[in-house]
């Protein structure tokens, strides 16, 4: 997608248009707000434990109520923002990058391809959560143990959807007038294949952050995430977990932050694909 | 007229646009009369397939409008027909064959399913019968060795094979009415003049009616009685084939009949008239042919031309033609 | 169409062997000596060493990775350091609960996600659509474990319907095992449900879209024969691809919700084994996992097969 000035103004009225789009960007902006600005939104620090208020249910000094411990449910959640879109965020860069350079290489040089490719296949043969939890598992529970571990799950999906535009891309004419006209591979690469899967490669970046968010959470509520007391949504789940039934407020709320921060993502995702992929693929 | 098979007045057919509807067939009327063959003719996008898919009300529900006038075939008005009585005309009384043959066989049932499909609705034969029957449909329509192309599926019949299996199709129910839907655009030359030789003999031997659409003059001239002639959603010219031939009155049959590929000549795409069918979506002042035609007058921008009398049993869209009436020209001739 | 079958088996080999590999360094990832990850910083040097010749951390690289696909020839997974059980068995004492659980679930996707889909595509635009799609994309948003948790107070703990917790094999009646497995089943559904309508619906639009439909109209087939007859199997030929997708989403789904229901199948295994830094039960449960997985995908091609003509004789 090579696009003058004008191609990007229709793109973008038609996504400002877009129902999906609009109501999951207004999700995701709030929680990027969140995430930005949580020391100004959460009262308390999350961490800090205060056993004297421990079990309350929401009122207005805890909106969320607190947790075992006493720590401000919301303050948790808040600050929690920031380390599920981060994750999101880094995995579907990450995932984005490699995926694209993969995908392209493979679709530009063929006996790269049969190799990669089955690579991919040999990734793709366990679950992406599973093959997630074995790599953080083996890296350690750290941040960027999760982000590792969720890209390398996502690249494979990633490269072959980029491999499979890039291919198509291959087959038009101005590639072939571009390879006679004497382009070298790495030009053809970056100057026709990779801008031409930009869109297919957006939209499932956007998937993809939508999965991590969702993954990332199942990884600390199974105990091989970043590890406590870092307010992560799935910690705060699984740490509530025993508490649920009396004080169900400990893990309602991180549950519904999670679903909507996916469901934003999604939705962003959706209005992507309905404008710039009009083929209507769903990947996971 | 009371025997006339089929009859559309006024029909208006408009679909959901980016901005609201847009109109695809506009005040369209044509007459049809029983073992008559009427060919429709004009450039792609004229709103012949629409019309033709109005009969049946084949239109998709979600995006077009419920069309406006009257389409009354052998007494009754199809737009009011209840989908019951419409189902039981479909495929028996009116049947339908498209552009597309590559396309409009589903690629999942045998070719005896799709035949038999047909017969055991209407006429309720069971499966051996209507497995026989469709045997004998595809001798008829000439598929060699019929007997086991019947069982396979439509990916391994050529596009003229799939086109005579749509043939049986429509044939099977020996319907009074037949639309022919650009019957041979998506084929080689020779494949289409063994279709049209097909068709041909069918109407004759089961005495149907036929609307044949194409926008091949040549297809039509063989073919047709009478011709609708349309252009931009309008019927601009209707008239016997033979006057139409010798005497054109619109510019745009005209330029139609002008762009008949001559035999000595290579026969590609036609030779076409300069420009292109305008836009549905956009709003044209006056003649619509206007932007287009070679003769065009001052007054012809000015005010949307009436279809006129043009002599014995035709009519047309160009008051500056029919009306004798001299007034100085504005375009180049 | 044998050809076919044959091909696609070949093609699956270097994928096994590649698998294989990939989940051989996994142990080479431990940060540090694996022998002592393995063991535990806090573990006597003599543990530490017996851990290493154990796993014949003491040996080159290479002699390692050709003993692992030696052993791995032979049938031979490896074996458990906490359970003191070959994995094989490990995995197959456990294999009833997670196929109990993954085929009850599977049953409940396939019907719901693609009759969902059908509905939403054939009232495109309507409110049923607008409804199943939200519904939809409730289901791939919301965490299953969550779900689990939220389901677990309101059916068991204040209706008290199902049990909260537990499984009971099949062999002890048929209502114990689906009341122990449906609650869970479901939850895991959801996901799947929501993706696979997703699906169900693009692809059944784009065969509303086709020719033939409009075909099958003008010959008088009914609404109902239409969907069910002519648009149905097409829409089935994109939806079957995804089914190696929903098989895979399925079994990585149940990983998290053995855990919430405490469901002792194979997913409560791995993350047993991966608490426990028990490294060769989690290598050789992810190696019988990919295993199955890449023959499933080649079944799910098979019947993809059977399913087009085009593929079938083509
Ligand atoms: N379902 C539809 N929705 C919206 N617009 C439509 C629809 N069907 C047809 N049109 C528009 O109506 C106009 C007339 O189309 P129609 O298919 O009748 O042309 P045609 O004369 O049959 O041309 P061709 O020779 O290409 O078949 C075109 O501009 C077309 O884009
Ligand atoms: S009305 Fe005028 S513009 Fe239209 S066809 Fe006749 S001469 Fe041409
Ligand atoms: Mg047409």
């Amino acid at each position: 997608m090579q696009l003058n000035p004008r191609q990007r103004y229709r793109l973008l009225r038609k996504l400002a248009r877009h129902r999906s789009f609009r109501i999951g960007f207004f999700i995701v902006a709030i929680l990027v707000l969140a995430a930005v600005l949580a020391p100004l939104i959460a009262q308390y620090d999350p961490i800090a434990m205060r056993i004297r208020f421990r079990f309350r249910p929401p009122q207005a000094a805890f909106p969320f109520g607190t947790d075992q411990f006493g720590r401000d449910v919301f303050s948790r959640v808040v600050y929690g923002t920031r380390l599920s879109l981060w994750i999101g965020l880094a995995t579907a860069l990450a995932s984005g990058v490699f995926g694209a350079f993969l995908g392209v290489l493979s679709a530009q040089y063929r006996r790269f391809d049969a190799l990669l490719m089955r690579v991919m296949d040999a990734l793709m043969a366990v679950p992406a959560i599973l093959l997630a939890i074995g790599l953080t598992a083996a890296l350690g529970p750290h941040t960027s143990s999760v982000i590792i571990a969720l890209s390398v799950a996502y690249i494979p999906r990633t490269a072959r959807i980029v491999r499979g535009s890039a291919l198509v891309t291959r087959e038009l004419e101005f590639i072939e007038a571009a390879r006679v006209a004497g382009a070298s591979g790495l030009r053809i690469m970056l100057k026709h294949l990779l801008p031409n899967a930009m869109g297919p490669l957006l939209v499932q970046s956007t998937f993809v952050f939508a999965y991590a968010i969702l993954a990332e959470a199942a990884l600390s509520f199974l105990g091989v995430g970043p590890s406590p007391p870092t307010p992560s949504w799935g910690n705060i789940i699984s740490e509530g977990r025993d508490h649920s039934v009396q004080a169900w407020w400990i893990m309602l709320f991180p549950g519904i932050a999670i679903s909507l921060a996916t469901l934003g993502m999604n939705l962003l995702g959706d209005g992507l694909r309905d404008v710039l992929d009009p083929r209507l693929k769903v990947e996971t | 007229m009371s025997d006339d098979l089929l009859k559309i007045d006024n029909l208006t057919v408009q679909f959901r646009g980016d901005a609201g509807w847009i109109t695809a067939v506009d005040d369209v009327s044509l007459t049809l009369r029983e073992g008559e063959t009427l060919g429709i003719v004009g450039e792609s996008g004229s709103g012949k397939s629409v019309t033709a898919l109005s009969i049946l009300r084949l239109h998709t529900a979600a995006t077009t409008r419920h069309p406006t006038g009257r389409i009354l075939y052998a007494g009754k008005d199809m737009l009011a027909l209840t989908a019951r009585q419409l189902r039981a005309v479909r495929g028996r009384e009116i049947a339908m064959i498209f552009q597309d043959p590559m396309s409009s066989l589903n690629p999942v049932l045998t070719i005896s399913d799709q035949i038999s499909e047909t017969l055991r609705l209407h006429q309720g034969l069971d499966a051996a019968a209507s497995r026989q029957r469709a045997v004998e449909l595809l001798e008829l329509v000439r598929i060699p060795d019929a007997k086991r192309r019947v069982d396979e599926y439509p990916h391994r019949l050529s596009g003229g094979m799939r086109q005579r299996v749509m043939i049986a199709i429509a044939i099977a129910c020996r319907p009074r009415l037949l639309i022919a839907d650009e019957p041979t655009t998506a084929l080689d030359v020779t494949i289409q003049a063994q279709i049209l030789d097909l068709l041909r003999e069918l109407q004759s031997s089961l005495g149907m009616s036929v609307i044949l659409i194409s926008h091949d003059m040549g297809v039509i001239a063989e073919f047709a009685r009478r011709v609708v002639v349309m252009y931009a959603g309008r019927v601009v010219e209707t008239a016997p084939v033979k006057d139409l031939f010798r005497q054109p009155v619109h510019p745009y049959t005209e330029g139609l009949l002008a762009a008949i590929p001559k035999l000595d000549v290579d026969v590609t795409r036609l030779p076409t008239i300069r420009g292109s069918i305008p836009d549905p979506a956009q709003a044209i002042q006056g003649c619509r042919y206007g932007p287009r035609c070679p003769v065009v007058l001052k007054q012809c921008l000015v005010e949307a031309p009436a279809l006129l009398p043009a002599g014995p049993a035709r009519f047309a869209r160009c008051p500056p033609r029919v009306t004798p009436r001299v007034a100085p020209r504005v375009g180049a001739p | 169409m044998w050809r076919g079958v044959i091909y696609r088996l070949l093609q699956a080999i270097p994928v096994v062997v590649i698998f294989a590999v990939l989940v051989f360094m996994l142990l080479q990832l431990l940060p540090g000596d694996p022998a002592v990850a393995i063991a535990g910083s806090e573990a006597t040097p003599e543990a530490i060493d017996r851990i290493r010749t154990q796993l014949g951390l003491d040996r080159p690289l290479l002699e390692q990775l050709l003993s692992w696909f030696n052993r791995l020839a032979h049938g031979d997974f490896g074996k458990s350091l906490i359970l003191n059980q070959s994995v094989v068995s490990a995995v197959v004492e456990r294999l009833p609960v997670t196929l109990s659980l993954a085929f009850l679930s599977l049953m409940i996707t396939l019907p719901a996600g693609i009759s969902l889909g059908v509905l939403a595509a054939y009232w495109r635009n309507t409110w049923l659509d607008s409804f199943v799609m939200v519904t939809a994309l409730l289901g791939v948003s919301m965490p299953s474990f969550w779900l689990g948790i939220l389901s677990v107070i309101l059916f068991s703990v204040t209706l008290g319907w199902l049990p909260p917790a537990g499984y009971v094999p099949i062999t002890q009646g048929l209502w114990p095992w689906f009341s122990a497995l449906i609650q869970p089943a479901v939850v895991l559904a959801l996901f799947q449900i929501g993706f696979l309508a997703r699906i169900t619906r693009s692809a059944m639009l784009d065969v509303l879209d086709q020719d033939f439909i409009r075909t099958a109209r003008a010959k008088g087939v009914d609404e109902w024969h239409t969907i069910t007859k002519h648009a149905f199997r097409n829409t089935l030929i994109p939806v079957v691809t995804v089914t190696g997708i929903i098989i895979s989403l399925l079994i990585g789904g149940s990983v998290v919700v053995e855990q919430v229901f405490a469901l002792p199948g194979i997913g409560r295994l791995i993350v047993q084994g991966i608490l426990a830094r028990d490294y060769p039960l989690v290598q050789g449960t992810m190696l019988i996992f990919g295993f199955s997985f890449v023959m499933i995908n080649v079944l799910v091609d098979i019947v993809y097969m059977l399913v087009d003509p085009r593929v079938r004789f083509g």
